[in-house]
């Protein structure tokens, strides 16, 4: 049943850009390997019959979740825990090198 | 030389005033804010935070899309769109896309009659494909080598109207724009303001030569903030792919950013790739299924929209189209109007409506009075007054010995200098007179001396 | 009070005695923890000072359990055992945590795991990979098996992790330990580092099935935070159904008793010898093949982990996306390409029937029987290293719990003895939507028929 189908080292490196990973060629060579054993293993999926069947997105049929808009707000940081975590800070901003265009 | 059709699409994004952001319970009333301090794990996309849609913010979308005439959908969800850029935390969007809150819908938009050019008004209908809600991002800003990032604005909700490819020119943008902002003040659900970033718009230009053929090319421009250079970059872009077309090439389908100092559009850092957002349902939100009962009840209080409106001033009240349209651009004013007129005896208003227009419009009286003092202003403008001759003459005569060199220059053949007599005597006589009058016995004076 | 070995149930009780003091037993346990962190690593950051909070109700006395680290902890270094997080401190509680330390509790570390769940047997960490202390050659499980080897060597009494597709009861079941996952949506999951999010369930890792439903009073409920949280009524304390005297109709899916290593079947099938002379019956159902249950959950939980991996990027914590391991790069590919291509439309929607398909196979099986009973893994403890030989290890691991984490039942898993290695065989114990009462009933009446403490108290002699 498998074809240990490859998919080109194209399109990995368009997915590397995509998903914004720096990959090694390797790596691109074993994910391209490795993405090509995914289809062949979930191909067996369509040997089920689906024909009728509604698709479910959530298990237990929750609909409708909300909240009342103006419930106060019990969880908003200050600006300096919002902060902390950064690598980079530029007095009250996180900071990047620039972004062109 | 050729005659190029323009195609033009609009995408236009509006922050709604709600009291929460989309998400999460920070505050949608970022503006003035200092910088990252409105900001909590679910809208600076901290591990483990988790969304929950903000129930006003879904029923205004639908509110938007019952005042666009649009098919509003029973069953909607929200999806994650991925792309990466600083400003957006989770590293994806979440946003509509197969399932929105709202379908196509229309928009019709009034053109009063200009001038001889465009004698009558007419309405022209523009399609909307879609309205669905999503949330926006941080803020950008650059300083040197470094980018700036506040994540005040991120979550705040943000609604998407997508039209058709409807507008053959930047008059009939602008109008649209207008009308949308009218609307969208009408219901109260934004501020709508393209200065401050609450409304925001990118238009979609290319040219046909024949009205339905679409071409294989789609130029945006990014970064308009006001109806004016809306409308001059769209009339650059045009020009631009005119001249590209002439000569017999296709202008290159891209992104372009607005100059505005220098009027132009320009090309930003091409994207070749084609954008590939992966979408899919977002499985923090279950979806939504609402009956056409529950979406009627949220839609039921939505004021009378500016068209209805204007169209009815103009058959109840035999008001002019241009002035009618002047006075349904803020539901505050259409209100004003009406109960200005409803102080009015019945049977006068008819009558009286088209000068309680003008009286408003021109600003002759201040709409900051009452309606009812306001009406008593005007109907007592409209009385002719009782002058008194004698006073009246006698005015004149100190108008006349004060004002020595207008009365030369009226001598000297300078007759519109009457009107400033007329003013100065209207004065002394502190209004009690009639001013044609005035002018009637300022004329005898000349005549007689 | 002899502390090694007691249950949790015990020693609360013992604290709100003032038998014992909540700092001696904190001690105790923290001691513990440091002395068999070299040959266990079970855990990324031991605190010496109890992270608390503020005591709304004091059920738990001050006792110190150990959480699995993807949980938030506010101020509390929480890294989803990846370098990415190595210096982040949330700055703020998830809901499970922050529930436990309302009523009482004190965290005293968090726990080694799969780096950001990505895995079966905590071998993926970049912390290095916890040791069963039942063979310290061997691997606990994962992705919670730090939490699972420090309830089993006793270097806490209980502990808090959760489970994706089996990241609970596989561990449990490699380290002879009680694990529950409660259905999807029972127990809320902010704050939880997010791997799949349609089948992530926070859950407890016990010693015994009543402290298991003890930690379940407090974590389970609705919770305003999470959307996809249920508001589903829910017993006011588990501990009453799980004690009533019932006799229940068991079902044995004959799909789930296949491929199992022989020794590993032996003592599932001597389990259930001793249900059936409790008088419970036992009948043989059917299910939908386990292996599309794995197809389902491969494209549906890369596709979630993909996405849910794109918000680190350095910009407001942690480091950037190069400091991503091996295992969490290859899942961001592969979930980026089960969504491009075309193949959301292909497989996405087809995923999501089938999920319907197995959802109803599961209610149409629960008409008939309480309860369904099988083996929890294909296998006792793997040695550490070998699940390099198999590209799908995890999802293939994780077969038998896989229609569980996907129609997002509730399922226990308990120890029922030892293999002839002598490592600890797990059976799992399925129920219905939101019934963890009759999953807690049936592990508890075999736990008081045959006190599986001794099999636990077996690896902590191991460890004294």
């Amino acid at each position: 049943m498998s074809k240990k189908a490859s998919i080109p080292k194209k399109n990995a490196e368009h997915l590397a850009k995509l998903t914004n990973l720096t990959l090694s060629d390797d790596e691109l060579a074993l994910y391209s390997k490795q993405l090509g054993e995914t289809i062949d293993y979930i191909d067996n999926l369509n040997e089920l019959n689906t024909k009728n069947v509604q698709a479910t997105s959530h298990s237990t049929a929750i609909t409708n979740v909300t909240f009342e808009d103006g419930t106060p707000s019990v969880r908003t940081l200050t600006q300096q825990e919002a902060l902390k975590g950064a690598n980079h800070t530029s007095s009250d901003y996180f900071a990047v090198n620039r972004i062109i265009a | 030389m050729t005659q190029y059709i323009p195609i033009i699409g609009l995408e236009i994004h509006v922050e709604l005033k709600t009291k929460s952001k989309m998400f999460c319970q920070c505050s949608a009333d970022y503006f003035h804010m200092k910088p990252n301090s409105n900001t909590c794990p679910v809208c600076l996309g901290l591990p483990g935070a988790l969304p929950v849609p903000n129930k006003t913010a879904i029923e205004w979308t639908m509110k938007i899309g019952k005042a666009l005439n649009c098919k509003l959908n029973t069953h909607f969800k929200f999806d994650r769109k991925h792309y990466f850029y600083p400003d957006l935390p989770k590293g994806y969007q979440i946003s509509q896309l197969d399932k929105p809150i709202c379908g196509e819908g229309h928009v019709e938009v009034f053109f009063p009659a200009k001038n001889k050019e465009a004698p009558q008004s007419h309405v022209k209908k523009f399609r909307i494909e879609r309205v669905h809600l999503e949330e926006d991002t941080g803020k950008l800003s650059h300083k040197n080598s470094t980018s700036l990032i506040d994540f005040n604005r991120s979550g705040v909700p943000l609604v998407e109207i997508v039209t058709g490819p409807d507008f053959e020119s930047a008059e009939e943008v602008k109008a649209f724009l207008e009308e949308l902002y009218t609307i969208i003040t009408y219901l109260d659900v934004s501020d709508a303001n393209l200065d401050e970033g609450s409304m925001r718009m990118e238009p979609n230009i290319s040219l046909t030569l024949k009205r339905g053929v679409f071409p294989d090319y789609k130029v945006e421009v990014k970064n308009i903030n006001s109806f004016n250079f809306a409308k001059k970059a769209i009339e650059f872009e045009i020009r631009r792919q005119t001249a590209i077309l002439e000569k017999g090439k296709t202008p290159k389908q891209e992104t372009r950013g607005y100059n505005e100092d220098k009027g132009i559009t320009f090309a930003q850092r091409s994207k070749e790739e084609a954008k590939d957002y992966r979408y899919f349902s977002d499985p923090d939100i279950p979806p939504f299924v609402y009956t056409k009962g529950q979406i009627d009840k949220i839609t039921r209080d939505i004021p009378e929209l500016p068209l209805a409106r204007l169209t009815r001033f103009i058959s109840s009240y035999g008001l002019r189209d241009s002035d009618a349209f002047q006075l349904t651009r803020t539901v505050n004013t259409a209100e004003y109007f009406e109960s200005v007129l409803n102080e009015c005896a019945k049977e006068k208003r008819k009558e009286l409506a088209q000068k309680i227009a003008h009286a408003i419009i021109n600003k002759r009286i201040s709409t900051k009075l009452s309606p009812k003092e306001f009406a008593e202003k005007l109907l007592e403008s409209l009385t002719p007054k009782e002058t008194d001759i004698t006073l009246l003459k006698d005015t004149i005569d100190r108008v006349l010995a004060r004002n020595a060199k207008a009365v030369s220059d009226y001598k000297k053949g300078k007759t519109s200098v009457i009107m400033f007599l007329v003013g100065q005597a209207m004065r002394e006589m502190k209004g009690k007179a009639d001013a044609s009058m005035v002018r009637i016995e300022l004329e005898k004076s000349f005549k007689n001396n | 009070m002899d502390l090694l070995g007691a249950s949790l149930t015990s020693i609360v009780q013992a604290l709100s005695d003032k038998k014992i003091s909540a700092a001696d037993v904190y001690d105790f346990f923290l001691k513990r923890s440091k002395h068999y962190q070299n040959d266990l690593n079970a855990y990324v950051t031991i605190l010496d000072k109890p992270h608390a909070g503020k005591v709304k109700n004091n059920i738990l006395h001050g006792i110190p359990l150990c959480v699995k680290d993807n949980f938030s902890t506010r101020g509390v270094r929480t890294t989803a055992s990846s370098k990415l997080l190595d210096k982040y401190e949330p700055p703020y509680e998830s809901t499970v945590t922050k529930r436990l330390l309302e009523a009482g509790a004190t965290i005293l570390g968090k726990n080694n795991m799969d780096a950001w769940a990505h895995g079966s047997s905590t071998e993926t960490s970049d912390y290095g990979p916890t040791r069963n202390p039942w063979d310290t050659q061997r691997a606990p499980g994962g992705s919670s098996g730090g939490t699972t080897a420090s309830v089993s060597a006793y270097l806490a009494p209980a502990g808090i992790g959760s489970e994706t597709a089996g990241s609970i009861r596989q561990p449990a079941s490699w380290c002879g330990v009680v694990g529950l996952k409660p259905t999807y949506g029972r127990v809320s999951r902010y704050g939880v580092i997010a791997m799949g999010s349609s089948f992530d369930c926070p859950g407890p890792v016990t010693t015994t099935v009543e402290d298991a439903a003890l930690l379940l009073n407090i974590i389970a409920g609705n919770d305003l935070f999470d959307a996809t949280c249920s508001d589903y009524k829910r017993p006011d304390d588990y501990r009453i159904g799980m004690k009533k005297k019932r006799k229940l109709t068991i079902g044995v899916p004959k799909e789930y008793m296949q491929n199992i290593e022989p020794s590993m079947l032996k003592k599932v099938e001597e389990a259930f010898e001793v249900y059936k002379k409790m008088g419970h019956i036992f009948k043989s159902v059917s299910l939908i093949d386990p292996k599309y249950a794995i197809s389902v959950y491969t494209i549906l939980q890369r596709a979630e982990v993909s996405s849910n991996l794109a918000r680190y990027d350095g910009v407001r914590y942690g480091k950037n996306r190069r400091a991503f391991a091996k295992e969490a790069k290859k899942r961001i590919m592969l979930g980026a390409f089960t969504l491009s291509q075309g193949f959301y439309d292909a497989y996405y929607e087809k995923a999501q029937k089938i999920k319907t398909l197995i959802i109803e196979d599961l209610r149409r099986v629960f008409k008939d029987v309480d309860v369904l009973m099988s083996p929890a893994t294909p296998t006792t403890a793997f040695k550490l290293g070998e699940f390099e030989k198999y590209p799908f290890f995890g999802e293939v691991m994780d077969v038998l719990n896989e229609s569980a984490s996907v129609a997002g039942t509730p399922a226990i898993s308990i120890p029922v003895g030892l293999d002839t290695k002598g490592l600890p065989v797990g059976m799992q114990i399925m129920g219905n939507f939101f019934d963890e009462e009759t999953v807690l009933n049936a592990a508890y009446q075999f736990e008081q028929e045959t006190n599986f403490m001794d099999v636990i108290k077996k690896g902590i002699n191991n460890y004294v």
